[in-house]
């Protein structure tokens, strides 16, 4: 077969695809169809893009990925797939897929042999670590990790070589989301899943473009509001979007006001009485924590919260600088809007589910504005219901199931955290290590180990599945420190990215389908799928090379699996740290066997609603139980405004806010080689209105090509993009990052949320001039 | 040279004609489903002005309801592809 007849079969099957999603039971018997969907084996597998997790059906013959459909079986997405889906195997058939391992030698990238090259990696970290400690080498994965690809990550680190040097770029993803449900209930992850979408009357959306960046959650949401005409979605953004055209309405404040703003709906709410005071009574207490807590632009930047017990008195005292007259001056928001979406949350008739992604997370008060979203809920009481509650989605596909469960964080172990002894006890006794193995401080976050690799204190890194390159924040100052003549850099790619071209040695990873794996969703779902391919060349799971090296380094005791059975040797004990019915996981067996599985999952069934004693079995109390605070209750924190640390001046008049596109997953190293949607999207560009910058200050970005800058850091040229898909507010311009050839990153500011140390990539001020 | 599919909606009963139709053109490959009313079209196509052309004849044809565009690949995409092809053949 020629690639030509190839992609004449990934047009018609991807047709084919479609017209079965539109009408399930449509058959073809015509003969011209060569590829009939009966010669094909269709097996399970989640979506290898975002953090949705949809189930997918791929379609198999001789070896290869022709065709693609969404699983009727899957709840998550009950057959649909969006445009990054349907293509998805494509992903997998680049012509430059990285096949076999290279090794720098005397400046130049030289192809070894997989062994040596596991060799090398090996011999590197013994090396580093017998000169320069433990804690010079780190390992930096990924969201997009497997399950069993961060398990053994941990275990190798934290446990076998004893470094809490483990890190994965979900922290620049969803960090605040973790502190802000850990701040507010004491366990991450959302109470609530997606069947809420067919009970909720109410969506707002924080910030959040679900119609491209999950797209198929927003497709449902759309088919309820055309079932039943009262469901109303309320996109509360920074700038409009294709979500803002299809929403009942839009409302656009200045950037980081959402904190004014979500104070301002509970001043209402409590002003009006349409609060909860059984709810609040029984089942919550209130907070207040340090105020003016930095931004962590300095390096070794420390920062520890401290709660104080305030009263439902106090925290209405505190809520007085937030009337909606006082917020409209701060965040523009009008007044009557505000009341607006205080009603909708305060109405006892109405169910409303809270949706955010980014907007939220990467804010240098990320933490802080998941804690008013929730106090909005708690308020009034409409959480942990059928259609009511705060839904905090993800953007990769394993950053719950992953980093957030199997806790690929410096400070986490899979059963908590390193500075509780007991959960160190149980990691090493599981793992098969020494408890002193483990050490119980944590030590860098992701910006932080960036900085410590720039600084000399890391020498050696391990990054799989990232692309870090492309992807800092500051982007110069990292890429210039891993680039230091000591740095020893092992990336683990698919294809060639700016940060193969920083490593010393490329290790070609089986992708997705290439290998067995399992991903958790953001509605707790955990999904399994079978290796349906073979990689090309040499290429070889992250797990299996993690393994290896393992075994060099003389770990063969705690990773003793042979290759046929690991993964499912990892699952089995990887679950022993969530028994019992706050997180208990679904076996094996219960994985294969179906298309995703919640948990906790207790007695065969599905939590799905957690601290609703109706549906958890968890829960010790009726009718709610927020057990994972001591106090049995969940906490409302009063968190003030505060500015952001850089905002627009005369010399700097815009905002710079940066995202993604629906084309594209994250920095494109797939998507690009998916020729269809690289021809909807091949270059990133500079969204702006037709109008910009502070009065008397900005330059319209009315010429082709723009150039921004943001002092001191960088400056990039980039094709303007007016008033066209997304339009940003007047003052505000937007840039996707998917685009290597445009590094958007290096204009972005390094400021992180003190609390969760999440940066913020959605506000620093630039410059823009015509080119 | 590019290749697109298509799903086209036809009008009730007209499926088997419009396959017909289309079938006939040059570079065209269609496909009636067997119980719905609907298309499968898979073309090949040269250039932007034969691809608007396509889509004429597809608004123009008798018992097309309307269509949509499912996927498509595009010229440069494919000879990059080939030549691939022959690479890994040598």
């Amino acid at each position: 077969m020629t690639r030509r007849d190839l992609f004449r079969q990934f047009a018609r099957a991807a047709a084919i695809a479609a017209a079965q999603a539109a009408f399930p039971a449509i058959t073809f018997t015509a003969s011209k169809i060569d590829v009939p969907l009966d010669s094909l084996t269709w097996k399970k597998a989640p979506c290898r893009f975002c953090g949705t997790g949809c189930g997918l059906l791929i379609g198999l013959k001789e070896g290869r990925a022709l065709a693609v459909k969404g699983d009727p079986a899957s709840a998550v997405n009950q057959g649909l797939a969006c445009v990054k889906g349907y293509h998805s195997i494509m992903a997998l058939y680049g012509s430059d897929r990285l096949k076999y391992a290279q090794v720098r030698k005397n400046g130049q990238m030289v192809k070894v042999p997989m062994s040596e090259a596991l060799d090398i990696i090996a011999n590197k970290m013994k090396e580093t670590i017998a000169k320069h400690g433990k804690d010079s080498v780190a390992m930096y994965g990924s969201g997009q990790w497997t399950i069993p690809d961060g398990y053994v990550a941990s275990k190798l680190f934290k446990g076998a070589i004893g470094t809490n040097n483990v890190e994965a770029n979900a922290r620049l993803c969803m960090a605040s989301a973790v502190t802000g449900f850990m701040t507010s209930f004491g366990l991450d992850e959302p109470m609530g899943c997606y069947e809420d979408i067919d009970h909720a009357d109410v969506f707002v959306l924080w910030g959040n473009n679900m119609a491209e960046m999950h797209p198929v959650l927003f497709s449902r949401m759309l088919d309820q509001r055309l079932k039943r005409p009262e469901v109303k979605i309320i996109d509360f953004a920074t700038r409009s979007t294709r979500t803002s055209i299809a929403s009942n309405k839009s409302i656009l404040f200045k950037p980081h006001t959402d904190l004014a703003v979500a104070n301002a709906i509970a001043y209402e709410i409590l002003r009006n009485g349409w609060h909860n005071q059984a709810f609040l009574d029984r089942h919550v207490s209130m907070h207040t924590g340090k105020t003016n807590i930095g931004f962590g632009l300095e390096d070794n930047f420390k920062f520890e919260d401290e709660a104080k017990t305030i009263d439902l008195a106090q925290y209405r005292k505190l809520l007085e600088d937030y009337t909606p007259e006082k917020v409209e001056a701060m965040s523009g928001v009008r007044a009557e809007d505000i009341r607006y979406m205080a009603s909708l949350y305060g109405d006892p008739k109405t169910k409303v589910v809270s949706y955010w992604c980014m907007g939220m997370n990467q804010h240098t008060r990320g933490t802080w504005i998941q804690n008013l979203v929730y106090n909005i809920h708690l308020l009034t009481g409409k959480i942990s219901q059928p259609g009511n509650g705060p839904f905090s989605l993800t953007g990769q596909p394993s950053a719950c199931g992953t980093v957030r469960e199997v806790g690929t964080l410096t400070h986490k172990l899979p059963h908590g955290v390193v500075n509780n002894e007991a959960d160190r006890k149980m990691a090493a006794e599981i793992w098969n290590v020494p408890a002193e193995n483990i050490s119980p401080k944590p030590t860098y976050h992701t910006v932080e180990m960036f900085r410590a690799l720039d600084r000399g204190d890391i020498r050696f890194m391990w990054i799989q599945v990232t692309n870090p390159m492309v992807t800092m924040p500051n982007l110069k100052r990292y890429r210039d420190g891993a680039l230091k003549e000591d740095r020893f850099v092992v990336v683990s790619e698919v294809y060639p990215t700016p940060t193969t071209d920083v490593a010393d040695v490329i290790l070609p990873s089986a992708m997705w389908v290439e290998r067995e794996g399992m991903f958790g969703n953001s509605e707790r779902r955990t999904q399994h799928w079978d290796q349906l391919l073979e990689p090309p060349g040499e290429a070889m799971s992250d797990t299996w090379q993690l393994i290896e090296v393992a075994r060099r380094l003389g770990f063969t005791k705690q990773f003793p699996w042979k290759q046929e059975e690991h993964v499912e040797e990892v699952w089995k004990e990887y679950r022993r740290f969530h028994e019992g019915p706050k997180h208990n996981m679904a076996s094996y067996e219960d994985l294969k066997a179906n298309p995703g599985v919640i948990w906790p999952y207790v007695n065969g069934k599905e939590t799905k609603w957690r601290y609703n004693a109706k549906y958890d079995p968890a829960c010790k109390q009726e009718p709610f139980d927020f057990y994972g605070k001591p106090d049995h209750k969940a906490w409302i924190w009063f968190r003030p405004y505060e500015a952001p640390p850089e905002e627009p001046d005369e010399e700097y008049p815009f905002w710079l806010n940066t995202g993604r596109v629906v084309e594209h997953w994250h920095t494109g190293t797939m998507t690009r080689r998916i020729p269809v949607l690289h021809k909807a999207m091949p270059a990133a560009y500079v969204g702006t209105a037709i109008s910009g910058g502070r009065k008397g200050t900005g330059t319209s970005a009315d010429s082709n090509t723009v150039k921004l800058a943001s002092s001191p850091r960088h400056h990039s040229c980039l094709p303007a993009a007016i008033d066209r898909r997304g339009r940003p507010q007047k003052g505000m311009v937007f840039v996707p990052f998917f685009d290597e050839g445009k590094l958007i990153n290096e204009l972005t500011l390094d400021a992180f949320c003190p609390i969760s140390k999440q940066p913020d990539y959605k506000k620093c001020s630039v410059r823009i001039t015509k080119a | 040279m590019a290749i697109q599919s298509f799903l086209v909606y036809t009008k009730p009963g007209h499926r088997a004609d419009v396959a017909a139709a289309l079938a006939a053109m040059p570079g065209m490959e269609a496909t009636a489903a067997d119980n719905e009313d609907l298309v499968i079209l898979v073309t090949e196509s040269e250039g932007k002005a034969a691809t608007q052309s396509l889509e004429r004849a597809l608004e123009a044809l008798e018992g097309v309801d309307g269509f949509a565009l499912v996927a498509g690949y595009s010229e440069e995409a494919i000879r990059a592809a080939e030549l691939e092809s022959v690479e890994d053949a040598g």
